[in-house]
């Protein structure tokens, strides 16, 4: 899978939580993406099977199931396998971005 | 008021999202908006729900481009029989072509069909145009879309083989 910069910013994120489930709105904090940019890209690995979700009950009554999600073990050996090319391919071109 | 008119705004935009979003992805839909419970800016729940809108319109160009080969194809195959129909003296042969592949590719690719009948009915009056060669069309130069029609029939009839051929195994096993 191709890694955009900020598909390495969401994986990151996720990678940083290790097991712990993050909600999309936490995840939109902690990497700066706007709740448009994140949720396509949260979609898309979650097509490619590097991310589980499940719905959560409102502990509050009125309020909507929230998503949470975390990186699955295929999606966590991947992304560090694709992060790790991702370094050294940008290390070949020159200082770029960083992860 | 500024706030009942922004919460009014924030609801029509996700009921806009909702709306546009492939079914596919109503379910992200809905966790995004869950989350706007979350943000007690008003602003930025604003720009929350706008989000939507955005990934709304991603997701549906996702869908409308995903099939790059049935696109291929159905570019090939516009390309072909309007080339058949300028250099022949019938219009048979491409309303017969039109028609399977219209058959072929909705068989082929069943979701938005519509973008096939586009494809192949379109790519006449197309070629047409960026030639600039009228050719039998000249006389009446909305004739170049009658394209369209066998599309839509070659479509509907790819549509029912593609209905048909799902439900016959499950009558054969009678399952």
């Amino acid at each position: 899978m191709r890694l955009s910069s900020q598909t390495v910013e969401v994986v990151q994120a996720l990678m940083n939580n290790g097991r712990t489930w993050s909600y999309g709105y936490d995840l939109s904090k902690a990497t700066g993406l706007k709740s448009g940019t994140l949720y396509p890209i949260l979609a898309r690995l979650h097509d490619e099977g590097w991310l589980e979700n499940k719905w959560e009950q409102s502990a509050e009554p009125g309020r909507p199931p929230r998503h949470l999600y975390r990186l699955t073990a295929v999606g966590s050996l991947s992304a560090k396998r694709a992060l790790k090319t991702t370094v050294s391919k940008t290390r070949a071109r020159g200082p770029a971005y960083e992860v | 008021m500024k706030e009942y008119l922004a919460n009014a705004l924030v609801k029509w935009l996700n009921r806009l999202m909702l709306t546009v979003l492939p079914s596919d992805r109503r379910d992200w839909g809905i966790a995004l908006t869950a989350e706007q419970q979350q943000i007690t800016d008003l602003r930025e729940r604003l720009t929350w729900a706008a989000g939507g809108i955005f990934m709304s319109a991603h997701e549906w160009m996702r869908t409308l481009f995903s099939d790059r080969l049935v696109w291929l194809a159905g570019l090939a195959f516009g390309i072909a029989s309007a080339v058949v129909d300028l250099n022949s003296t019938t219009r048979w042969r491409y309303v017969a072509l039109l028609f399977v592949f219209g058959m072929i590719l909705t068989y082929w690719r069943p979701k938005w069909a519509w973008r096939w009948i586009a494809l192949l009915g379109l790519s006449l009056p197309a070629i047409v145009l960026i030639t600039n060669n009228w050719g039998p069309y000249s006389v009446d130069r909305f004739d170049v879309f009658y394209g369209l029609v066998p599309c839509t029939v070659g479509a509907l009839s790819g549509w029912g083989i593609r209905s048909a051929s799902r439900r016959l195994p499950h009558k054969l096993t009678g399952r």
